[in-house]
């Protein structure tokens, strides 16, 4: 049970919107959070639900030493694409659906060895992030990034490649042992023969005289299925909603999913023909993910705690550290480290990871420029973590970390009176100030 | 203000290696100074080079082991070029690609 104290009627509002945004976005940006407390919450989910207008908001293009970002033709930026993406996104919703998309139907440049694959894959994704999954799984189907990550892209009935259609039921779409056969996946895999690729020409296609075009027997039933039978035989199969219901949950929230909701969603879920925003909907506004706003339990993605970073400071994609920084973080958009994706939640702690987390955040403070001499001795320590907090967003801080930082922000320059101490000292504070509420152990969860 | 020439960014290009088969990001460009990246997404370690239309290799990158990704830069003029892996036989296994570098059509200045 907490023993932290309930934070005021005005306060719980805008933790509620700040784990919304934390949770189906990147962050709200600083200026919006006042706004969108003043909201029913229900309310802001359908405006997440219901994006209009341009998708990314202004602000300058990323960079890196002055000019634009080549995500085709040079290593990493890709990465900083993706992320760009992420800081300037209008829609959070959309762009944080099309990073669990992309986590779900994981497909790694690692193989694919073609950025520009890749790209279109994330617009087919995002185009389908909050539409059926029946039009996103199709689309899968046939996207070429994933044609040549699961070997569908020269599968030939003379010798089938299981690969995608073990992947499209064990992880796409039903779950590891749930609901079929090895058999089901053999026959699947015959359904699935006749896609092309051709290295010289890079032309994609399909060939009837591959495709293994004779009756197979999947899931019990029997006929002529060719691929997108394959994908609709999984999609109705009774296992399939409850599954992709569950999985999408878990992206929300680290809390089980109660059984009575599971059903609402599966409920809906068939009920719209695989629609998934009314699952979404009650995700969203369900009041599992708004419990103990006091208490965040879930860790950020570390793409979702760069780009708030970002996003809270105002800041944009200005140098290239951003690939490795994430590498090193354990999430590189487009390299997922296998098919089932990235692990999450705790999974993304790690000592390595961790550090990674601090050295982001010391980029981010050396962009600030926060130079010896530029504070003067007059700055109380209230005043210099009420700056702190204005210039990193104002993110949640729990009352202990508070007191801590506010102890900190008196003994780090008690008795610092020397004109070469106040020199140093005062903005060193800030500096480290800003660092700890950007990395220390309240910002890593929401 | 005069017209303030700037030095135009490098033309890029991004080759991923396998075994035994480079894929570029491009099959063409505009003369003058190139960065070249190969991204080593195979099991062996492989390199890249840069052959004139002569048969003189003018350019080349480190070995580049597994996973890892090397960069050269190097001046071409209008001309056709191949970039092929140096490691013995593995161009004749198929890591080459030609590059057609043409005069460029515009010139980067600042008002």
């Amino acid at each position: 049970m907490s023993t932290r104290p309930a934070p005021t009627v005005d306060r719980v509002a805008r933790l509620r919107v700040e784990r919304l945004y934390w949770r189906a976005g990147f962050g709200a940006l600083p200026g919006e959070v006042n706004a969108l407390a003043r909201q029913p919450i229900g309310r802001v989910v359908q405006s997440l639900l219901t994006p209009r207008g341009a998708q990314l908001r202004r602000g300058p293009a990323p960079k890196v030493d002055g000019q634009p970002i080549d995500p085709f033709n040079e290593w990493g930026h890709d990465v900083l694409w993706w992320l760009d993406r992420a800081v300037r996104g209008r829609h959070p919703l959309v762009e944080r659906m099309t990073l669990n998309w992309h986590d779900h139907f994981a497909t790694s440049n690692s193989k694919v060895s073609d950025a520009k694959l890749m790209l279109t894959q994330y617009r087919t994704i995002r185009a389908h992030a909050l539409g059926t999954f029946r039009g996103l799984a199709q689309a899968m189907l046939r996207d070429h990034a994933m044609q040549r990550f699961l070997d569908l892209d020269n599968s030939h009935k003379r010798a089938p490649n299981e690969n995608f259609a073990r992947e499209l039921l064990e992880l796409f779409t039903l779950g590891v042992n749930n609901g079929y056969t090895e058999r089901d996946i053999r026959e699947a895999a015959r359904a699935l023969t006749g896609f092309t690729f051709d290295w010289e020409t890079k032309r994609f296609g399909f060939d009837p005289e591959r495709h293994d075009a004779g009756v197979k027997v999947i899931f019990g039933r029997r006929g002529n299925f060719d691929a997108a039978d394959v994908v609709d035989l999984a999609i109705n199969h009774p296992r399939h909603a409850p599954y992709l219901c569950k999985k999408l949950w878990g992206y929300f929230t680290p809390r089980p999913c109660p059984p009575a909701t599971l059903r609402r969603m599966v409920s809906a879920y068939r009920g719209s023909k695989t629609q998934i925003k009314p699952v979404l909907s009650i995700i969203l506004t369900h009041p599992a993910l708004y419990a103990d706003l006091g208490e965040p339990d879930q860790v950020k993605p570390p793409i979702v705690y760069a780009a708030g970073m970002l996003r809270k400071t105002g800041r944009f994609v200005t140098f290239r550290d951003w690939s490795w920084l994430l590498d090193d973080m354990g999430q590189r958009p487009f390299y997922p480290p296998n098919v089932n994706g990235w692990d999450q939640d705790t999974a993304w702690m790690s000592t390595a990871s961790v550090r990674a987390r601090y050295s982001a955040a010391s980029r981010i403070i050396k962009e600030m420029n926060i130079e010896d001499g530029s504070l003067s001795a007059n700055q109380t320590p209230a005043k210099a973590l009420e700056a702190a907090l204005a210039a990193t967003g104002d993110p949640w801080i729990s009352p202990q970390t508070r007191a801590a930082l506010m102890r900190y922000a008196r003994t780090s320059v008690a008795g610092r009176t020397e004109k070469w101490e106040v020199k140093h000292y005062f903005p060193e504070r800030q500096r480290v100030l800003r660092h700890l509420l950007l990395a220390g152990p309240d910002a890593q969860v929401s | 203000m005069a017209a303030v020439d700037l030095p135009p960014p490098p033309a890029r290009i991004l080759l991923y290696a396998k075994e035994f088969a480079f894929n570029a990001s491009r099959k063409a460009g505009p003369s003058g100074t190139w960065q070249m990246q190969m991204r080593n997404n195979g099991e062996d370690e492989h390199d890249l080079k840069v052959r004139r239309a002569d048969g003189v290799t003018i350019a080349t990158t480190p070995v580049v082991l597994p996973s890892s990704t090397g960069t050269v830069r190097v001046r071409l003029r209008p001309g056709t070029y191949t970039l092929y892996c140096g490691v013995a036989g593995h161009e004749q296994l198929g890591m080459r690609v030609p590059l057609t570098v043409r005069t460029p059509k515009v010139r980067t200045t600042l008002p």
